[in-house]
């Protein structure tokens, strides 16, 4: 599998530890875009002339891929630039129907800020209560989404997988017990994450709109909101232009029918194209199999990690969620490392070839809530080996040598300790 | 290949930086500064609580500290500029660069730790700007 990835024989020493952010692409996606490019270009939608009519064809026929993929409809997929636009998309055009001063929206503290500040936006522009489900500081779960819904309740927003702690959300549990408290609240679902990690079928989740992007599944940088066919043909249009109308004077103007009335302008034909191939790949090779390599090399990161005493995991815990909503980790994987920050360890992990996130991973709230300001994150494919997490876990070892100097021990008094002010992402205290 | 500044481990972890990241000068707060200023890198959510007291002259920073927490590089940067501006005029301290900064440090960084590095310099010009602004104000009222 990691040889269908041509990066990994131009780069053969990389660690690429940094899936979340993005994937790497295999050939097939590759050869894809420019095949389309060098054999296939027209731009879609426009040309009477056979070139553009076949091109109309391949993105139909991929659009019909990806909706496959999730068991949409074809007309239920809109392609935007990413995922949040998708979430801001959304906010604005079923903000539009929303009245002011009144309901309320529920997103989580968890939640990456693309489906944190449209919703906190829309709130505050409306004069609506923004309602935020909180993550317990000691066992990182979230009190139950659906305790905050009630008749008033407008929106729900939440993530299927944390980009930080890699917590795997119950979608159809979650749905389950909201539209048992209020069967017509309108419920999004960030999948970023979960898109490339598990298998999505949005009519088995009941789920409104659903949002992801096709570069964290080994394919291109466009985004896709799901949305149910009946809640699109009621919602206002995202942007206004070509494409997306069926008639215009000079007083009034009526929307094509699914999907272009969503897709003013030209869209992205090409990294649609080769998106399509990446999930037909995903497909050929098999969810089940890709996630159970994932699992593995998951499973051995860690236990690679909490050999280090100075490494602190955030999440993967054992823990039972009592409220049904975690219902696992995926291969997503936080932490601390003592006396190193993030920045720091990102930067001599690079120095193995290793690539690491670090930071806030666009999560400051729950930053916010772990008293943190940063995290490293190691994120897995399966495409990764095992000597990937062993190349981590050496170039963690170094970063503690380096730069909290272990053996060198110089404290000329224990006065000068006191004066020491501890930094707050670790303890810098000599021992 | 082309010397990388990414992989430039050893300077950027030299004794000098670590010496001050473990025991940082000028950590802590002034009760009676003139400029206090927050800022946070919102690439890492880092952050830095800059404060300078001034000369009786009004022009000059006599004593900077920072309150924060951070990366090696942002540590053992504001610990590094609220050494060297001491003494220094807030016109002089407004028009220093990146370069002065990385000059200061000795280092050459790829952008995203540059922004690490310009952490406290930039809360320190943003306090002084925020100050004279200030000061306009309360000048021009009668």
């Amino acid at each position: 599998m990691r040889k269908d990835f041509p990066i990994f024989k131009h780069l053969k020493d990389l660690h690429y530890l940094d899936n979340a952010a993005t994937t790497q692409k295999p050939k097939i996606v590759i050869d894809a875009i420019s095949g389309y490019l060098g054999k296939e270009n027209a731009n879609t939608h426009r040309g009477i002339y056979i070139l553009s009519e076949n091109a109309t064809q391949k993105v139909a026929d991929s659009r019909k891929t990806i909706a496959g993929f999730i068991n949409a409809q074809p007309e239920e997929i809109i392609f935007v630039r990413n995922t949040t636009e998708g979430m801001n998309q959304l906010a604005n055009s079923l903000g539009k129907d929303l009245k002011p001063n009144e309901g309320n929206i529920i997103i989580t503290e968890i939640e990456h800020h693309s489906n944190f500040v449209p919703w906190q936006q829309l709130a505050k522009s409306k004069g609506m209560e923004l309602r935020v489900a909180k993550v317990n500081r000691e066992t990182l779960l979230l009190d139950p989404i659906s305790d905050l819904v009630d008749d008033d309740t407008a929106i729900v927003a939440f993530t299927a997988m944390s980009n930080v702690t890699g917590a795997v959300f119950d979608v159809k549990t979650i749905i389950a017990q909201i539209r048992k408290k209020s069967p017509d609240v309108t419920i999004i679902v960030d999948a970023a994450q979960a898109i490339a990690h598990q298998k999505i079928d949005v009519k088995d989740l009941d789920v409104d709109f659903l949002c992801f992007s096709m570069h964290k599944i080994y394919g291109l940088l466009i985004g896709v909101v799901y949305g149910k066919k009946s809640l699109l043909e009621k919602m206002h249009p995202f942007f206004y232009g070509g494409n997306m109308i069926h008639t215009v004077t000079i007083a009034e103007s009526t929307w094509a029918d699914l999907p272009e009335k969503f897709e003013a302008g030209t869209i992205n034909g090409p990294a649609i194209v080769a998106s399509a191939e990446a999930i037909k790949y995903v497909q050929s090779i098999g969810m089940e199999q890709t996630s159970g390599t994932e699992e593995k090399l998951t499973k051995y990161a860690l236990k690679e990690l909490q050999k280090i005493s100075q490494v602190k995991i955030i999440g993967h815990t054992k823990i039972k969620d009592p409220s049904n909503q975690v219902s696992g980790f995926g291969p997503i994987i936080s932490f601390t490392v003592d006396g190193v920050h993030p920045h720091d360890l990102a930067t001599i992990c690079n120095k193995y070839q290793v690539c690491i996130r670090a930071g806030h991973h666009c999560c400051q709230p729950f930053m916010d809530k772990l008293g943190i300001a940063a995290t490293a994150r190691a994120s897995i494919a399966f495409y990764n080996r095992k000597q990937d997490i062993d190349a981590l876990i050496t170039a963690i070892k170094d970063a503690i040598g380096i730069i909290t100097k272990p053996e060198i021990k110089i404290i000329e008094s224990e006065s000068e300790i006191k004066k020491q002010e501890p930094n707050t992402l670790g303890n810098h205290t000599p021992k | 290949m082309e010397p990388d500044p990414a992989n430039n481990i050893d300077a950027m972890y030299r004794e000098e930086l670590l010496e001050y990241y473990n025991h940082p000068t000028n950590r802590g707060a002034i009760e009676d500064a003139q400029i206090k200023f927050s800022d946070q890198n919102p690439l890492c959510g880092d952050k830095v609580e800059l404060f300078a007291k001034l000369g009786i002259d009004g022009k000059k920073i006599v004593q900077v500290k920072f309150q924060g927490s951070g990366c090696v590089i942002s540590m053992a940067s504001a610990s590094m500029i609220s050494e060297y501006v001491e003494g220094k005029l807030m016109d002089d301290i407004r028009k220093m660069t990146r370069e002065d900064m990385l000059s200061l440090l000795g280092l050459e960084l790829t952008p995203s730790r540059v922004k690490c590095a310009m952490l406290a310099l930039t809360a320190l010009k943003k306090g002084i700007v925020e100050y004279e602004s200030k000061k306009i104000n309360t000048t021009e009222m009668p």
